[in-house]
């Protein structure tokens, strides 16, 4: 095993090969998607369970309106991770890494569109409970009836509030690009770029002295 | 409401039913059996070798079948919050032995969330070299055994959690 990582020195390994090559394919882009939204609604239902509140936050919630929502939720991350990982191949294309070093600012390409677009997702999340959940109960004779000053104050709340979802959605996003990052480079070293499968040379030149 | 709960069923079944037969379609070819220079028909021929070796119909399968896993997944997390919904606002708590399959269940998911989307990524490299070998064959065959047996778990969780 040994020798045949040596032998092989001069090529570049699995992860400096480029371990987010073709990760804008639609396979892995709806793979990433509803991983995240599953993932990170799984994991909200977990923190909200063993903090005590999740009965009281589904009992005040209709089914519809969770639906809504996930669904939503479900496609802006769609969306958002389409534009993530169109932003790290469009990086990974450049080229392409030669050594490991030159692997390293793809992995800070996938953190920071990472950050950004998970951004853009919970911006796209606070509007969709906006819509989904406030909408309905607004009439519009009540809107035309609004004094300048109210207006200003619900545009001024819109703004923190959006800024707010930006900054959580960054951080999930984040956290999310690393995790993602992970799970590229294990695919890598158990993919078929990995010195440990020689499945390519094999099926490529069959040798039965090679074989135990 | 019971279109939930059917949705939710379907998810299960579409997720446990999938991996089962994309393991028995892996265990069942042989190829990952086969000794290499050895065809099936037992005449060596090389050019049947390769065939047998390159497996792309069996990557087409677990392309597919990816697809699809992902698409009853993201269905069962939405349907399984909407079932727990009709609980609320009475969830039991996390000191009860409900609680405990629940926490038990939910670190289950989670896990085969991680785990299933690095399978995914597996599948994705071995698409885009446009060849499965041997030793790629036999570690989907076994990742789709594990994610069978992992659902089957969480059949069984979902069983304790609706009827104790």
């Amino acid at each position: 095993m040994a020798e045949e990582v040596d032998l092989d020195a001069n090529a570049p390994s699995a992860d400096a090969e480029g371990a987010f090559a073709g990760a804008d394919d639609p396979l892995v882009v709806w793979t990433l998607a509803t991983f995240h939204t599953a993932a990170f609604v799984a994991a909200l239902v977990a923190a909200l369970y063993l903090a005590g509140a999740l009965g009281e936050l589904l009992g005040g919630l209709s089914t519809l309106v969770g639906l809504a929502l996930y669904v939503l939720l479900w496609a802006a991350t769609w969306w958002t991770t389409r534009c993530t990982l169109a932003e790290v191949a469009g990086a990974g294309s450049d080229g392409g890494a030669e050594t490991d070093a030159d692997a390293k600012p793809a992995l800070s390409e996938m953190f920071g569109a990472g950050m950004k677009w998970g951004g853009v997702d919970g911006v796209c999340f606070l509007w969709a409970i906006v819509v989904v959940a406030l909408v309905p109960r607004v009439r519009l004779r009540d809107l035309a009836r609004m004094e300048a000053d109210t207006v200003a104050f619900f545009v001024f709340a819109a703004a923190v509030a959006s800024l707010l979802a930006f900054l959580v959605g960054a951080v999930v996003g984040s956290l999310f690009a690393l995790f993602d990052a992970g799970a590229f480079r294990v695919a890598a070293r158990l993919g078929p770029d990995s010195p440990a499968s020689s499945d390519a040379a094999e099926s490529r030149n069959p040798d039965p002295a090679s074989e135990p | 409401m019971l279109a939930i709960r059917w949705l939710h069923l379907l998810g299960a079944a579409l997720a446990l039913g999938g991996a089962t037969l994309a393991w028995w379609l892996f265990r069942t070819t042989g190829f990952d059996t086969a000794p290499v220079g050895e065809s099936e028909s037992g005449t060596g021929d090389a050019s049947e070798v390769a065939t047998a070796s390159t497996g792309v119909p069996a990557l087409a399968v677990a392309a597919g079948y990816e697809r699809l896993f992902w698409a009853a997944t993201g269905v069962l997390v939405m349907t399984g919050v909407g079932n727990l919904g009709s609980l609320a606002p009475y969830v039991p708590g996390t000191e009860t032995p409900w609680g405990t399959a629940f926490v038990a269940k939910l670190a289950l998911v989670l896990a085969v969330l991680a785990l299933s989307l690095v399978r995914t990524l597996v599948v994705h490299r071995y698409r885009r070299a446009d060849e499965l070998g041997r030793a790629g064959r036999r570690r989907l065959r076994r990742s789709y055994g594990a994610t069978a047996l992992a659902f089957a778990v969480l059949v069984a969780l979902a069983e304790v959690l609706a009827h104790g």
